[in-house]
Order: C-alpha cells, then structure tokens, then sequence
C-alpha cells in the first residue's frame, strides 16, 4: 500500500506538537509493515533536503511562498503540497491513501481527492473550538474551523485520535458516526528507557534532590491550563514548601504565566524552561514525581503517554482524551480542571510517594499494552482497508 | 318576552320537561359567592328568557335538583368556567313552581330556581354571616394567648452562638407523676429538677458514652434557658430529668444534638487529603480490609462493611482480580480517616469484632500488572475491529466452513470471539498489536513465549492455540461424631440423624468462607445437654508461582 501523509509538520521538518510526533512514528510504523510511505510536509530550513529517506519512509519538505496571513501561508503550503505529491505521483505510481493530519494539510487532501479521486483520509488531533479552550472565537479561528468543517466533510474517513474528540467533531460538524473512527495516539516508550540520577538533572534547574517536582509540559495556551497550575502553586506550597514546579513549553501565555506566579509570590517555587524536547525533555520526566496535565481540553494527551513512559503518574483532568485513558487512583489522577482540583492532585501524590512510583509504573504497563505505535499502525490499516 | 317563545318552553316543559339550558355566567355566579358582602335583599332584575335560545348546546331535564346535578356532573367540560358544577344547588322541596308563575314573576328569590327549565341565575342559598362579637375574635389569631402546656415531654437545644446554647423544654404531668410513682413521693420530694447537658464532640452517642456531662439546676417552673459555655466547636446533646438525693438521674427526654461552631478558624494546620476513588461500584479492585491486632487470620474480608466490596469469586474478565501474595499488592495503613469508618461500620460486622479488636483499615489493591495489561488491551477501541476481521478471514479460509453472516454488526463480532478460546483475547491483542516491538526490545515473557513469528501480515496463518492445561481444586468437609445412641443430636436447629452405634456423619460443600458447626447433644432424659462449637474456615489463594 502507498501512503501519503499530509502535514505541515514532522519530527524531522518543523515540530511543533504532538501531531509531528504522531506523523513520524506512525509513518515509520506503516513502513515497518511494508507499505510506502511519503510524508509530504513543510521545509524546515534551507539546509533540509527536499526528499530524504528517513527509516525507509519518505520525506517530502516542500518549500512555498509565505503569506503575512496565517490561513492563506497556510494554504500556500497545501498548494505546495498538492504540486509535489503530484509530481511524487507520475514518478512512483498511484497512491492508494491520502492521509491529512489536522486541519492545516487538509486543504491539500481535499484538492488531491478533487483533482485525482484518491481515498482521502483525515486525521483530527484536536479541534479550534478546544484549542481556544472551549470558545468559538471569531476572526481566523472562525476560519479555520470552516477548514475542519470542509476538511472532514470531504475526507472519505475521519480518525479521531479520543471519543471526546469523536463526540465534538460529530457535534460541531456534523460527522456521521460510521464516519469517524477513534484510535488512540501512540507513543515510543522505549525513549524513555535507561536509568538518569535525577538529583543531576534537577541541579541544573536549581531544584535540591529531595525536592517534590511536578512537570508540565506542553504549549502554553489557555486550551493547556498552566495557569490553573500556577494558582494551585500556593495551596501546595503550604504544605510541601520546598515543592518545584517545572514548566516545559512555550506559547501566547507564557509570560502572562511566569508573571502571574511573580504576582502570586510563588515564581520561586517556579521554572519557566520554555521548549524542550528530546532527551533534555526525557530527562526532566524522569527527574520529577508527577506530571501535571491540567487541560482545559485535552483531545488525547500525548504527555500523559510521554510521562507513563517515564513511569511518571500523572495528574490530568478528566476533560477529553485523559478521562478516557487515565485509570484513577492506578496510574494516576483525574482532576477537574481547576486550581483546587490541581492542588488536590499533586498534594495527594506528594503525600504518598510509594503510591505515586507505584501509579507510575502502571502507566508504563499501559504504554506498553495499548499505546505503542504499532498497536496505532494496526489500527489505521484498518481504517484504510474499510 | 314574546308569546311564541313562551309557547316554545311551555311546550318543551310540558313535554318531558326536556328545555335549554343556558351556562350561567361567572360573574353573575361569583358575585353570590362573595359572602362577605352583605346579602342582598334582592337580586337585581333579570330578564330570563331575553337571552335564552333553544338551539343552544346543552339540553337537560329538570325532574329535580338531583337530575340536574346528575347532568351537570356530566357536562364538566361545558361548566367548566362557571362554577356551577362546584356550587351546591338549593333544595326544592316538593313544591312543583307551576310554569306560569314562573313565567310570569319578574324577580327571583333567594333559594330558588327562578325559572325551571331555564336555569338562568342558580343562587346558593348564602351561609348566616352574622357572627357573634367572641366568634369575630376568634377569627384573630392574635386574639388567643398560647396554651401554657401542651402536655408533652421534650426538649430542644438551638444554638445562639458558639458559647450559648439555648434550651427550650417541657414536662407533662403525666410524665413527671410517672417519676413519682417509680420513686415514691418521698424520695420525689427532694429530687432536683435539671438538665443534664452531655458532651458528645466526636462520639456515636449510646446514651452512656458521653465525654462529659454538667448539669443545670432549672427548677420545677422554667421551660427555658440560656446555657452558657466555656468552650466552642462541641457537641451536647441535653437531658431534661430529675436527679435524686443519691445521685440517680431519671431523663424525662433528650434533645437533639447541637454542633457548636468554631469560634475561629482552626488551629490545625497539617494536611489531610481527602482520598477519593473512581467507580465505587463498578469492580475496581480497591477495598479496604480490617486489621486486627491478634493479626490478620487469613479469613476472607468483612463482606458488606464497605459498599465497594469486590467479590474475588472468578469471573474470566479483563477485570477479574485475585488474591495473590506475589505481584503488585498494595497496602495503605491509613490512620485518622479510616479509623472514622471503622466507627461508622461498626455494627455491620459485630460479630467479627468480638474476638478481634479492629485498630485500624488498610486500602489493599489486588491488581496485577496483569489486570492492567488486559485493561488498556482492551481499551482501544478499534483493536477490536482488527482482531474480528481476522477471525473472519480465518473462518473463511477453513475450508468446509462458510460464514453464514455477512457484515460488520456488534453482534457478529460477539460471535466470532466466540471461536476465540477463553482469555486468549487480550493476549492476542497484544500479540497482534505490539509483538514485533516488545520482541525485538525483549518485552513481557509472555509474548516471547507465546508468539514469535513477527510481522502481523501471516497472523492469520497462525492458528490459535488451544490451551488444554486446567487445574481445579474444591473440598469438602466431613463431620462426624458419637453419642449415646438414644441421644438426639442436633446442629443449630437441624436433627442430626444417628446410626445405631450412636454414631454419626455428615458431609459438606466447602466453600470459601467461614462455617460455623454448633452440635447440641442431649441424652434421652433430657437431663444432660452437652454443646460443642467449632467452626471451618477455608481461605483460597490463586496465584503464578
């Protein structure tokens, strides 16, 4: 089977977030099975060549002429898209799937569904409403949800990555219910394998080796919620007050964060680290005690993934994918999103390390059960062959 | 009122007296209804035919009041507004109104059908408004004074602030010469009329176990006081009786309990998270198991003390947990807020606590990684789809063996599972899923050993092993003993029967649990009763190596 993927980022282009996780291990998961696949996605930088192979997929980064307007740069990409898988198309053969990730490629797909008939996959990773935390905003957030609404409505198959996800596109699109299939996201736990000595790593932050650390890690956006965790900094605080909170990520919030925690008095207890990924994020999981998720919506949660890996539990709120995955008081805890429910969380976990280390390991079990991206591969090829 | 239309009702009166009947109007009803104005000597007058129609829609006979109440009753739905069918119609005794008085009178009078067959005005005959000057009194509440008894035995506590209390009581004389007749008047004599406030702060109250209690001198003729206090956040509860000269205290009644406020916030400041679990009810491993101090006697746990009991008795399910001393058991000591449910369960398992103290819980988890695998195997949603595909192609493949139903429906995937052997399912959801990848990293023994052939395209050429090994074990229990042969033997309330030798058996299933054996045996002149009680407690534990 010859697949293509639609992206506008990758693990080895742009990433981004998770979605450049999910393309590139996913795609390496197909090509472990034997199929082709091509990945077409933006161009880094000037140094990235324009095709590579990379672990037998193939990468297309396609280079396009920018626009000061969001949607229509985005568009232009897709343009660029279309052009280059037509072009792969006449050398290599006909693709049998088209597969789009998230509503910034599904343009491309809809106009190479248009132009040459192919079954056109999408993949929803999450939705505008949720990312602007539950609000139907105006202006370009109208627009792109008039990309998702007309991206799902020509995709041939939808793949929600939860069933929260699943119930708002079939509630705010109008999906079919046959239409829209739920497979979990993945993860490649084995990153996360190896002995570190925390105390090490937390050194370099400045956080003292016996210290309680809760970690957030993603965008700091409102859909994410760190500011939920920084109001819930104080009620911690009064009871474990040598507690570190670590903040990996970066987003419109982020200062708006850092200097709510000046306000509140508790930025010393704070470590705004901006983004981080690869072994440096590896390391800063497997340094904390708890991995906080307090997401307004949260469509999967790719950290919560990330922190089992780590055997890290973690502290999520029930809004969306993690109140599917998550396993109460098991591997970790479901909280409301709110700065109370965070305290709760994080001060239970605090008061039972044995109980958390114990949570943590279950999560690696279910990582390694139900999460690995070739249990996702099995899956897609499922929604391919229907 | 013109002469054809009198001939019309007349003729119509006359013949079965069958008439029209117009619905009276409501207002003219309601202004009869308002007997706090005064009666009207006379009603104004009305011209009763002017607006009566023959073709109107309801059509009665008039025999007497009972036929148009009867008819009445019956046409709700036309009287409905009108509030004739609630009005109560005026008695006609036995005199027959002749027609053409009727016709012919102008005024109707109170109590009477004005015009029979037409009933345009039915007027209630007005309740006597004249009261008497104490009747009119007594229509003012604020006119009476309370009683100053209402004979009964009680009191009551209410809170006025964090250090007073106020009580309110009364004592019936009934209740109060009950005392004295039980004392005797002499010792009644100088019995001292108090309250006894009863300190219960923290404490299941029993009538004894009071922390502490004061009492009240009040006297024989207050029914009310102000109880100041020396201390907030306690609870009381009080006690209204008589205390005798040798200290014996007889309550007449208790109170509700008052829990006093803080005065303050609160002084303590260490931390109590509150522990909350997910899905009560739905089996989820998580209960909490009572230690003792002569320790933990490998009896099955207190079932019924917590609602979120799980029953360990089998079940092949992903959520099937188990008793195993190896694995991922978890025991939580918890101190302060557990021992508060021990308190509360307390009755529930009386009898365990007679020969055990319970000290505290502990919250154990009986799940293994096992449990955990199964569960989030199980948890995606369209590993299901791959695996029945699968099978379907399987089936298909066998050959002599056609798939009768075509299809992707719930229930032909249930189906096909059907062929899967018991507890294979997770198992090949694993294999099928992420074999490659633990494999090749060295993952869980299990998938090593079960499956080694890689990539999932040959799956389907891989047959599904049968797994024939099993290992079963039940017991049973026999009793047996003797006894005089003319001896009756009994086990609680059963006969036992006796062999001739004088001996006897009986034979158990012997579940899991606790058995209680109570043999009574007693000699056939009924002079000597012998009793023996044991009991048989079997414990099972299922575990790998």
């Amino acid at each position: 089977m010859r697949v293509a993927f639609l992206s506008w980022e990758s693990m080895h282009s742009i990433s981004v977030g998770g979605v450049a996780a999910h393309v590139t291990e996913l795609a390496a998961a197909l090509e472990r099975r034997g199929h082709e696949v091509h990945v077409f996605t933006r161009l880094g930088n000037n140094n990235q060549p324009w095709h590579e192979q990379i672990h037998g997929v193939h990468y297309h980064r396609c280079p396009y002429g920018h626009s000061k307007d969001f949607i229509e740069d985005i568009n232009n990409m897709c343009r660029a898209f279309v052009d280059s898988f037509f072009a792969t198309e006449n050398y290599v053969g006909r693709f049998d799937i088209v597969h789009a990730h998230d509503w910034l490629a599904s343009n491309a797909g809809v106009w190479i569904k248009q132009g040459r008939g192919h079954k056109y996959v999408m993949t929803m990773h999450s939705t505008e409403y949720g990312r602007c935390g539950n609000n139907f905003y105006g202006g370009n957030s109208a627009r792109v949800r008039d990309h998702e609404r007309h991206g799902t409505y020509c995709a041939d198959k939808v793949v929600a990555v939860s069933n929260a996800l699943k119930g708002e596109l079939m509630w705010m699109y109008n999906l079919p219910d046959w239409k829209v299939s739920v497979i979990y996201n993945g993860i490649n736990y084995r990153n996360f394998d190896g002995w570190i000595d925390p105390a090490a790593v937390r050194n370099q932050y400045g956080i003292g080796p016996m210290d309680p650390v809760a970690l957030f890690v993603g965008r700091m956006v409102v859909q994410k919620g760190p500011d939920l965790l920084v109001e819930a900094i104080p009620h911690i605080l009064k009871y474990y007050g040598h507690a570190k909170f670590v903040f990996v990520g970066d987003g419109e919030m982020r200062h708006g964060v850092e200097d709510k925690a000046r306000r509140m008095g508790v930025h010393h207890a704070c470590r705004f680290l901006g983004y981080h990924n690869g072994w440096r994020l590896a390391d800063l999981y497997k340094a904390s005690d708890v991995v906080v998720v307090p997401s307004r919506n949260e469509p999967f949660g790719i950290v919560i993934l990330e922190a089992w890996s780590a055997g890290k539990p973690v502290v999520a709120s029930q809004n969306g994918g993690p109140g599917e995955i998550v396993w109460h008081d098991i591997n970790g805890f479901k909280i409301y999103p709110t700065s109370e429910s965070v305290a709760w969380g994080i001060g239970s976990l605090f008061a039972d390390f044995e109980h958390g280390r114990w949570m943590g390991k279950n999560g690696r079990i279910a990582v390694e059960s139900a999460f690995s991206w070739d249990v996702v591969a099995e899956q897609v090829l499922n929604v391919y062959s229907n | 009122m013109s002469a054809k239309r009198q001939k019309v009702i007349r003729r119509v009166y006359e013949e079965g007296r069958e008439t029209t009947v117009k619905p009276v109007k409501k207002h003219s009803v309601q202004k009869k209804k308002n007997l706090l104005s005064p009666v009207p000597k006379k009603l104004p007058p009305v011209n009763p035919v002017k607006k009566v129609k023959p073709s109107s829609k309801v059509k009665i006979k008039i025999f007497d009041n009972r036929s148009i109440e009867k008819v009445l009753s019956k046409r709700k739905l036309v009287y409905k507004n009108t509030r004739i069918d609630r009005l109560k119609l005026p008695e006609v005794t036995g005199k027959r109104i002749k027609p053409a008085e009727v016709f012919t009178r102008k005024e109707s009078a109170i109590g009477e059908i004005a015009v029979p067959g037409v009933v345009e005005r039915v007027t209630p005959t007005p309740p006597k408004m004249t009261l008497s000057p104490e009747e009119q009194r007594n229509l003012f509440i604020d006119s009476h004074e309370l009683p100053k008894s209402y004979d009964h035995t009680y009191i009551s506590l209410l809170i006025k602030d964090p250090y007073c209390i106020f009580a309110h009581w009364e004592t019936s004389e009934r209740s109060v010469s009950g005392v004295r007749a039980k004392y005797g008047e002499q010792a009644f004599s100088s019995a001292r009329k108090i309250i006894r406030m009863n300190d219960v702060t923290l404490i299941d109250y029993n009538g004894e176990n009071a922390n502490s209690y004061f009492d009240i001198d009040v006297g024989p003729f207050s029914t009310s006081w102000y109880i100041n206090l020396w201390c907030d956040n306690i609870s009381y509860i009080g006690e209204i009786g008589y205390v005798f000269q040798d200290g014996r205290f007889e309550s007449l009644a208790k109170s509700n309990i008052v829990y006093l406020p803080r005065m303050g916030y609160s002084p303590r400041t260490e931390q109590i998270w509150m522990k909350v679990t997910d899905r009560l009810f739905t089996p989820p491993f998580v209960f909490l198991d009572e230690t003792s101090k002569a320790g933990s006697d490998g009896r099955s746990h207190t079932e019924g003390s917590v609602g979120y009991h799980q029953d360990n008795t089998g079940g092949t399910g992903a959520f099937e947990s188990r008793h195993e001393e190896t694995g991922t058991r978890r025991e939580i000591r918890h101190s302060i807020d557990e021992k508060d449910i021990v308190l509360r369960y307390e009755k529930s398992f009386d009898t365990a606590k007679k020969d055990k103290q319970v000290t505290g819980r502990r919250r154990i988890y009986y799940l293994t990684d096992e449990d955990i695998r199964q569960y989030y195997a199980k948890l995606t949603p369209l590993l299901r789809d791959v695996l029945a595909a699968r099978l379907a192609k399987m089936k298909a493949a066998r050959p002599g063996y056609e798939l009768g139903i075509a299809g992707d429906s719930a229930l032909y995937r249930m189906w096909l599972f059907g062929f899967l052997p018991a507890g294979s399912f997770i198992r090949r959801m694993i294999r099928t899923g992420s074999s490659e990848v633990m494999m090749l990293l060295g993952g869980s023994e299990q998938l090593v050993s079960s499956f080694a052939s890689g990539g999932s395209e040959n799956i389907s050429a891989v047959k599904i092993k049968q797994r024939t090994f099993f290992f079963e074990l039940n017991t049973e229990l026999i009793v047996y003993g003797r006894t005089e042969p003319d001896a009756d033997v009994w086990m609680g309330s059963t006969k036992v029967p006796l062999r001739p030798d004088g001996t006897f058996s009986m034979r158990f299933a012997l579940p899991d649990g606790r058995i209680p054996l109570e043999f009574t045996a007693e000699s056939r002149d009924k002079e000597e009763k012998r009793v023996i009680n044991t009991y048989v407690a079997r414990n099972t534990h299922y575990g790998n190596p």
